[in-house]
């Protein structure tokens, strides 16, 4: 079994003038991840350090953070594919720390509800108390896709040189979801969002150094986002703007002369 | 759409300041290549030259509109670059405020001079 030296931030606040690395020495098998190094250390050489995880496979981006100067998620990096005899673990950049590896997120996450990521629609009743589903084509579908896959890991903060600069920029994931909900068809509330972007520190301020969609774990583009978002505040500012919302979906026959041959839904699996 | 109409019309006065500089460097320092264009004069730099180009309307009105999309888009760059700090609010609201008296000191300087020396 390998032994691979970790160098670790660690910096509390309430004790420590600044903050600094102190290392640790583990042993390594394949298939150990960053995250399990961590939870290794924590379980068996310093009960200290903080740091932040919950799913350990990907989706709930708590573990971000910057693995020998790269922005990864903790678990889902593998510790032999770093090919490294040291390997350098510190929190996400650009935000302020709480303690070790654990980054403030709050900022982001305000900003984030202020620019109201979710279906609006005209119609609030419905909005409210949905009876049935909205149409949406899968072309419909494509338009937002990509960028709902986004997990709030915050990596795409530490890459973007806007949010380094100024701590008002609404920031990377912020924008690319206002992006996706408002190219969702389903949704009509573009123009309520656009009190929350059309400000100083906002899409006007990207750089478009596309640090962010370099940094994303899950392959989203905010950058690209950010371009449409770009171009549709363009289009509403100038009149060009028009969406169809998406209608709600008919209700389905009651009786008919088909109704009997469509088949039992299959049973729940869970 | 406060901030997207500012940042169209920074857009749009680098789009026609790149076509009134084009238009002005060949005028004034290349007047062999408007000449073969059958435009211009031969000596633009001239003082007969310049003082009868002061006096015409055109020149007037396509000086002040250079000096108008020139400034904004400079002056709106600059705030740009300069807000891009973590000094707070304050600050910003300070720059933006310095740098729209000096734009206008600029643009009523340089329309005075425009229409001053066509008398």
């Amino acid at each position: 079994m390998r032994e691979i030296k970790f160098k670790v931030f660690r910096f509390d606040p309430q004790k420590d003038k600044k903050p600094y690395f102190k290392e640790y020495t583990i042993p390594v098998k394949e298939g150990m991840t960053v995250l399990d190094a961590l939870i290794y250390i924590k379980e068996n050489l310093d009960p200290t350090l903080s740091m932040r995880y919950s799913c350990r496979m990907g989706i709930c981006g708590s573990c971000g953070m910057i693995i020998n100067g790269k922005p990864e998620l903790a678990c889902h990096t593998q510790i032999l594919e770093l090919k490294s005899e040291t390997i350098e673990v510190e929190p996400t950049q650009n935000l302020s720390v709480i303690k070790d590896l654990v980054p403030d997120l709050r900022p982001f996450f305000t900003k984030h509800r202020n620019i109201k990521p979710y279906i609006i629609r005209d119609d609030r009743e419905e909005m409210e108390k949905p009876t049935r589903e909205y149409k949406q084509t899968p072309e419909e579908l494509l338009e937002f896709l990509q960028f709902s896959y986004c997990i709030k890991c915050g990596l795409c903060i530490s890459l973007c040189p806007t949010c380094s600069a100024y701590d008002d920029f609404l920031g990377p994931f912020v924008l690319a979801q206002a992006y996706r909900y408002s190219a969702d068809s389903r949704d009509s509330g573009f123009e309520e969002r656009l009190k929350a972007i059309d400000k100083t520190h906002s899409i006007t301020n990207c750089h478009f150094a596309t640090g962010c969609s370099a940094a994303c774990p899950k392959g989203v583009d905010p950058a690209l986002a950010i371009q449409f978002l770009k171009k549709i505040a363009v289009a509403k500012s100038l009149g060009g703007f028009k969406k169809k919302v998406a209608e709600i979906a008919p209700a389905p026959p009651e009786k008919g002369p088909n109704k009997d041959k469509y088949p039992p839904a299959p049973k729940p699996t869970v | 759409m406060k901030e997207t109409r500012l940042w169209i019309l920074h857009l749009f006065s680098g789009f026609v300041i790149f076509f009134l500089l084009l238009w002005h460097i060949l005028y004034m320092h290349y007047p062999v290549i408007m000449k073969g264009f059958n435009f211009g004069v031969s000596f633009p730099l001239m003082f007969s030259q310049v003082t009868a180009r002061a006096k015409s309307a055109g020149f007037k009105i396509a000086y002040t509109l250079f000096l108008v999309f020139a400034l904004y888009h400079g002056f709106y760059g600059l705030k740009n670059l300069l807000i891009e700090t973590k000094w707070g609010r304050k600050a910003e609201i300070l720059i933006v405020v310095l740098l729209s008296i000096i734009a206008i000191f600029l643009f009523i300087y340089g329309v005075f001079t425009t229409f001053k020396i066509g008398g």
